[in-house]
């Protein structure tokens, strides 16, 4: 990375806030590209959107994707023991997070875990809590915000950073910031520790991705759409917590019946 | 070590306590649909029991494949949802060719999935009833190596039986991502259906890398 690594972050947060404020270039837009709108997403700025996403998979191509197969070339457990390193280190940043959203005994599971794996898991490249009955989960400000009744907002494609809406953007520069494991970093000349982790943790998430990637892209005829829907359910069956059916979405599927098109029902995507 | 893992246990023992049962508290049983899960159950077997062999070639595969999905899935019905309003808009010659391009292209997609199957099982663990007497069944596919998947699946009743007319994986529903990959390849296209029949043609089409 060319950039300096403290600013690296802030840049790619600033370039997301300019694609979000390049509101004017909506009109601009040619009318074949300008609605494919989701029913319940967004996306006022996807021409923007559509440009910075193929910016990142340009990147994805010359940058991501080539780590991310150097990395796969490694032993498992090397791997594995970066993810859980990795991973360890978002789990004070999640306590936090657990406590800003009213949810104690999550909170008391971070906890342990984060002492668990750092004293017994070789600074958490073990993840012994797992084990231990105190599964791992992550927490982040987007998500507070949403507990706290934050809507998401429009969709933004953030440059390299990828998916995002404007909720998740904001929270994605307070986890940058106040992070406790970047914030005593910072204050003890470790600037490089911020960027560091999001790097390695972003070629991890590649290649663990890698397959799913792939089928997407795959079953897709539209890349980006496909993206923003994936992208948007995954974060809201994060922030209900899901742990399964209770609350999967369920759209009723009779809005593309053969009803005749002069008495359309009320579900009707747009 | 195990002095300070057992430390460790105590002190996390303590922490949930203090903070509540840890377990899953498990609010108002909802009402199970046994036939439901059964269903799924049955397929999932099926389907492993069918489709994993390694000793049958693609085209064995793939019409295997296709009649367990044509049997076990509403797959016009799908379709129709997947194309949005523009399925309302649509004359009859590009409904017919576009049902029959999206079968195929479901096909194609996920009939090769089966031919690199190492182990994976699923586990149905609830059901619960929808409105309009369709059936929620919530099942986690167990892999070798990486984290259990949760799929859950939606059914509608059929005669005796039930068709399945969405998947949702990790909280992301087929249907639902489909409607917006297939909507916005259409509207791209100034509403015209044609474009993403080719296109869904042209994926359904298998690559040299898949017929060798």
């Amino acid at each position: 990375m060319s950039l300096s690594p403290s600013s690296f972050r802030t840049v790619a947060f600033a370039f997301g806030l300019f694609a979000f404020l390049a509101l004017p270039a909506k009109a601009e837009m040619p009318a074949q590209t300008a609605q494919t709108q989701a029913s319940d997403i967004s996306d006022p700025f996807e021409y923007v959107n559509r440009g910075v996403f193929e910016f990142n998979r340009f990147l994805d191509e010359i940058a991501l994707k080539p780590l991310a197969a150097w990395y796969g070339l490694l032993p498992d457990r090397a791997r594995e023991g970066t993810h859980n390193f990795v991973g360890n280190l978002k789990t004070p940043w999640t306590a936090v997070n657990d406590l800003a959203q009213g949810e104690p005994s999550r909170f008391g599971n971070t906890f342990a875990r984060f002492f668990i794996n750092t004293f017994l898991g070789f600074f958490g490249a073990f993840d012994p809590a797992a084990q231990m009955g105190f599964p791992a989960h992550e927490e982040d400000a987007g998500q507070t915000f949403a507990t706290w009744g934050v809507g998401e907002g429009p969709y933004i494609m953030l440059p390299v950073f990828g998916p995002s809406n404007l909720r998740d953007t904001v929270g994605f520069a307070v986890d940058s910031f106040l992070d406790p494991v970047n914030y005593i970093a910072r204050h003890n000349d470790a600037q490089w520790v911020g960027p560091t982790r999001s790097a390695v943790g972003g070629v991890d998430a590649r290649h663990r991705n890698w397959q799913q990637i792939e089928d997407l892209q795959r079953q897709s005829t539209d890349f980006y759409a496909t993206i923003r829907r994936v992208y948007t359910e995954r974060r809201r069956a994060a922030i209900a917590n899901r742990a399964g059916g209770d609350a999967i979405p369920v759209p009723r599927m009779t809005d593309a019946e053969d009803a005749p098109v002069s008495a359309p029902r009320a579900e009707i995507p747009r | 070590m195990s002095r300070r893992s057992f430390l460790a246990a105590c002190l996390a023992a303590a922490l949930c306590a203090a903070s509540g049962a840890p377990a899953a508290a498990q609010s108002a049983q909802q009402q199970q649909v046994p036939a439901a899960a059964a269903f799924v159950e049955r397929l999932a077997q099926r389907a492993i029991e069918g489709l994993t062999a390694r000793d049958i070639d693609l085209d064995e595969r793939t019409k295997r494949f296709r009649e367990l999905l044509t049997e076990s899935f509403d797959v016009p019905k799908i379709g129709r949802f997947a194309l949005g309003t523009a399925w309302r808009t649509a004359a009859p010659p590009d409904r017919e060719a576009y049902l029959k391009a999206f079968e195929d292209f479901i096909v194609a997609t996920y009939a090769t999935r089966f031919a690199d199957y190492g182990g994976e099982t699923i586990r149905v663990v609830s059901s619960r009833r929808l409105d309009e007497g369709e059936a929620a069944v919530g099942s986690v596919f167990e892999r070798a190596r990486g984290e259990p998947v949760r799929v859950d699946w939606r059914l509608a009743p059929e005669g005796q039986s039930w068709k399945i007319i969405d998947v949702i994986i990790e909280g992301v529903s087929m249907a639902i991502t489909q409607r917006d990959d297939f909507s916005a390849t259409v509207q791209r296209n100034g509403g015209r259906v044609g474009p993403l029949i080719d296109q869904l043609r042209e994926k359904a089409r298998p690559t040299t890398a898949q017929r060798s």
